[in-house]
C-alpha cells in the first residue's frame, strides 16, 4: 500500500510541477520560440527548419508570440479548472450535509448505503463512530 | 467519522470505498473489529477479493481519494450536531448517552410519541 500511495503521490506531484511550468511567466528560451502544436508533426530535422523559421518570423512578426500567448492561456485555463472543480465539489458537499440535517438522516448521503432497517422506520437512530 | 488521527481517516476512506460496491458493513466491522491487517495491502486486498469486490476499482478508489468528500461531509455533519467525541449517538435527533439502556428508554419513548 505505501508503494501504491507513494506512487500517487509522486504523479501528482509531477503534475503539479508539469502545470507549474506550463504557467510559468518565465520567458521562453530565445533558440527554441514555437509552441508544442507548431512543432507536431514536423519529420525534418532541427537544423533543415531552422532558416524557414527565421524567415516565417521575419515576414509575420507576430505570429508566434501570439502563439505563445495561446497557450499561455490554454495553460492558464488547465490551471484554474481544477479549482473550479474543487470548489463545486465544497458547494456540493455543504448542500449534501444540509440536506442530511434537515431530513434528520432519513434522505441523504448515507442513508443508501451505510445503514440498515426500514428507510421510513418511525425511529431512526445515528451512531457517530471512528476506526481507532 | 474520523477524530482519532490518519488511520482513522484512511480507515474512513477505505470503508467508502468498499460501500461504493456494496461492502460497506463488512469492512466497517472488521475496521471496528480492531483487525490491523486492514491497514496493509495484503490485508485490504484479501478482504476486498472475499467480499468479491472488483479489486483494482477498490484500489483506484482508495489512490485516487475518491470517497474523501464523504468522509469530510460525514466529520462535518458531524460538528454542525455538535458531536465531539465518538461514540454519539442520536434517537430522532435527540443526543442521548450511548450506553444499551439509554438507548433503549429512548426509543420507547419515541414510540410512545410516534402517531
Amino acid at each position: 500500500m505505501i508503494r501504491r500511495l507513494t506512487a500517487a503521490a509522486s504523479l501528482l506531484a509531477a503534475t503539479a510541477l508539469l502545470l507549474a511550468a506550463c504557467g510559468s511567466d518565465e520567458p521562453q528560451p530565445a533558440d527554441d520560440p514555437q509552441p508544442a502544436a507548431y512543432q507536431a508533426g514536423q519529420s525534418e530535422s532541427r537544423q533543415a527548419q531552422a532558416q524557414p523559421e527565421a524567415e516565417a518570423e521575419q515576414a509575420e512578426p507576430e505570429r508566434v508570440p501570439e502563439q505563445v500567448r495561446d497557450r499561455d492561456d490554454e495553460a492558464s485555463q488547465a490551471e484554474t479548472e481544477p479549482v473550479e472543480q474543487v470548489s463545486d465539489a465544497e458547494v456540493e458537499q455543504e448542500a449534501m450535509v444540509g440536506r442530511i440535517i434537515e431530513s434528520g438522516h432519513r434522505a441523504g448521503l448515507f442513508a443508501d448505503r451505510n445503514s440498515l432497517g426500514a428507510p421510513d422506520a418511525p425511529i431512526v437512530i445515528t451512531e457517530y463512530s471512528d476506526f481507532l | 467519522m474520523p477524530v482519532l488521527g490518519e488511520n482513522a481517516v484512511f480507515a474512513a476512506v477505505v470503508v467508502e470505498c468498499a460501500a461504493e460496491q456494496g461492502a460497506f458493513w463488512p469492512f466497517h466491522d472488521r475496521f471496528m473489529a480492531g483487525d490491523e491487517t486492514l491497514f496493509t495491502e495484503r490485508g485490504l486486498n484479501r478482504q476486498a477479493t472475499f467480499e468479491g469486490l472488483d479489486v483494482d476499482r477498490f484500489w483506484a478508489c482508495i489512490e485516487n481519494g475518491e470517497t474523501f468528500p464523504i468522509v469530510s461531509a460525514s466529520y462535518e455533519e458531524g460538528g454542525q450536531r455538535g458531536v465531539q467525541s465518538t461514540p454519539t449517538v442520536f434517537v430522532n435527533d435527540q443526543q442521548i448517552d450511548p450506553t444499551l439502556e439509554a438507548i433503549q428508554s429512548a426509543v420507547e419513548s419515541a414510540l410512545d410519541t410516534t402517531p
